[in-house]
């Protein structure tokens, strides 16, 4: 459930942060093939970005679900905004869009 | 869960959709689907993979671990494919 507490976890890791990635496993330890597909993008192109690992408690696993209206992991965020999983980073990093958002 | 039920259901959701599922780490649970729509017609990424997500609601905490999406609208999918 989405506690006020967790809320405010989640709006201030977004927050705070040009780049959030919600993920399995950590930057350095990616747990998940699609998570660690993320990581490699924005490894790639320099870019550092907030990782919370979504294996550390159930109930950020769960909460982002809800928060993000978003069933799966990983979930990246950019500007405060949502940009989606794995497809959509990977399809935006080839075809730039993903560099042009990181550059506002 | 087989494949056309998954179709099935995204169907059910996105009527006019045109549906392929497949399971190409033939692990049945790493997935990937192609879908293509008119409906996507003006629709960001995010929301046309929610479309795709509420289609499948529950699906999701259960048989589907994880669905690698294409959505595309009928006009991307001829530039594309």
């Amino acid at each position: 459930m989405l506690t006020p507490e967790l809320k405010e976890f989640f709006d201030s890791a977004i927050n705070d942060n040009q780049v959030t990635i919600f993920m399995k496993g950590t930057k350095d330890f990616p747990h998940c093939g699609f998570s660690a597909r993320v990581v490699q993008v924005f490894n790639h192109l320099g870019v550092d970005f907030k990782d919370v690992n979504v294996m550390d408690s159930m109930d950020i696993a769960e909460g982002i679900k809800e928060y993000s209206n978003w069933p799966t992991y990983p979930q990246v965020y950019i500007n405060q905004e949502l940009i989606g999983g794995c497809d959509i980073t990977c399809e935006m990093f080839e075809s730039g869009e993903l560099q042009e958002m990181l550059s506002k | 869960m087989t494949l056309t039920e998954i179709e099935d259901m995204i169907k059910q959701g996105i009527t006019d959709a045109d549906v392929k599922v497949s399971d190409p780490m033939h692990d049945g649970t790493h997935l990937s689907a192609l879908i293509i729509s008119p409906s996507f017609e003006g629709q960001t990424r995010v929301s046309r993979h929610r479309m795709v997500y509420a289609a499948l609601g529950d699906a999701f905490d259960g048989p589907i671990h994880a669905l690698q999406m294409q959505t595309l609208t009928p006009e991307e999918a001829k530039n594309r494919l």
